[in-house]
């Protein structure tokens, strides 16, 4: 394997940690109403923009110059396709610091009292799944796929726990529409997310008709990953 | 001589490649766009079945996604595409995997809507719902279209002359 694949790897590994982390800690913000570690959260969410604009740009110089085949090629396709999740991800946790610098201010608000212990196990499990899956990314280790789906199966059934939760707290005040409107947020939540993935699509055109990668661009992505780090 | 037949005829392979390619992401981008349209309509209209409908289509996008996902890499593999081909590859890659969660998103607003219909419609009948439908249908639509003029137009076999302009030009 050339040394350009290796540090490849290396650097999604780092991505991945990174996002962990960005999920732990917006989390705590949440729970602990801690305006400063969401501040945390938002600064370092650049750190993850940059790592995506710099890991996309080396794997496509692999691809140009290495020619990679096999087992190497599928290696740059699956961390390419891998750091685009890894930005999601980060950038869910950003939204997840938002609202805790937003509720800061007031104490730790009443829905979210209610499912701290959720939330807490939540962020546990899903920056745990970000690990395990970035460390078998680097290590090519494909067995891990079930401990993720493991872990991803106990997430979607602790979301569920916790809905069910915030829906009996909220019942005691609104009746019978709670259910529905619940469902309608997250259509909402679907759609706006639609938009978002319209948009990207839109974004691969420009990089596919001028090479220009427009992401994040009014940001900070002129600044590179490993400046941002020290 | 016979070196330059040789690499025109893998020109002319990969072009087929890529028209083939650029097809089919266009058959699934349509048709999610069309799911995006069904799943609206099946909320605003209160319609179980159509809802449920959409929800149990999308393991079609699924599997369009995966059968140009195998098909971009065997063309990388094995045509070993130059740069400017490459961008558009990775370009390929990356917007079905848009183009599949798009379809995650409308199998949930599927399922939500069949579990709605049941109920009574809010008093503003869903009007947010229509207009934010609206224009996130309009966005997706423009995204595709973009795609199709670039393709249609002849813009990939115009971007790899230009790719070829620029070998010559450096030659000279």
């Amino acid at each position: 394997m050339s040394i350009e694949l290796s540090e490849l790897r290396l650097h999604a590994r780092e991505m991945g940690t990174l996002v962990a982390q960005q999920v732990e800690t917006a989390v705590r913000a949440l729970l602990e109403a801690d305006g400063e570690a969401a501040e945390l959260v938002l600064r370092r969410e650049q750190r993850v923009n940059a790592w995506q604009t710099d890991i996309e740009a080396e794997s496509f110089s692999l691809l140009a110059r290495q020619a990679p085949v096999a087992s190497d090629l599928r290696t740059v396709l699956a961390i390419s396709r891998a750091v685009t999740d890894l930005e999601r991800a980060g950038d869910e946790a950003k939204k997840i610091a938002r609202f805790a610098l937003a509720s800061a201010g007031h104490g730790v608000g009443g829905p979210t009292r209610v499912i701290r212990r959720s939330l807490r196990h939540m962020a546990a499990l899903a920056s745990e799944s970000m690990r395990v899956a970035v460390d078998a990314l680097d290590r090519g280790d494909a067995k891990v796929a079930q401990e993720v789906a493991r872990l991803d199966r106990e997430i979607d059934h602790e979301f569920e726990s916790a809905l069910r939760q915030l829906m009996t707290v909220a019942m005691e005040r609104a009746p019978r529409l709670l259910k529905p409107v619940f469902d309608t947020v997250f259509a909402l939540k679907g759609l706006e997310r639609i938009g978002d993935h319209a948009k990207n699509v839109a974004e691969h055109v420009v990089f596919l008709v001028s090479g220009d990668d427009v992401r994040h661009a009014g940001k900070s992505r002129a600044v590179p990953a490993r400046e941002l780090q020290h | 001589m016979e070196s330059a037949d040789l690499s025109q005829h893998t020109s002319r392979r990969f072009n087929e490649d890529m028209e083939r390619v650029t097809t089919r992401v266009l058959q699934m981008g349509g048709f999610v766009e069309q799911q995006l349209n069904r799943a609206v309509a099946a909320l605003v209209d209160g319609d179980s079945a159509l809802g449920e409908e959409v929800a149990r289509d999308d393991y079609k996008v699924n599997r369009m996604e995966v059968e140009i996902d195998e098909e971009c890499s065997r063309i990388i593999a094995t045509r070993q595409p130059t740069a400017s081909d490459l961008r558009v590859m990775v370009a390929i890659i990356k917007t079905i995997t848009d183009l599949e969660r798009i379809g995650d998103e409308v199998e949930k607003v599927g399922n939500i809507a069949a579990r709605l219909a049941t109920m009574e419609k809010p008093a503003d009948n869903y009007r947010e719902i229509r207009h934010l439908g609206r224009l996130v249908t309009e966005m997706v639509h423009d995204a595709l279209h973009a795609f199709a003029r670039f393709n249609s137009v002849g813009a990939f076999v115009v971007a790899r002359r230009d790719g070829k302009v620029d070998e010559e030009y450096e030659a000279v």
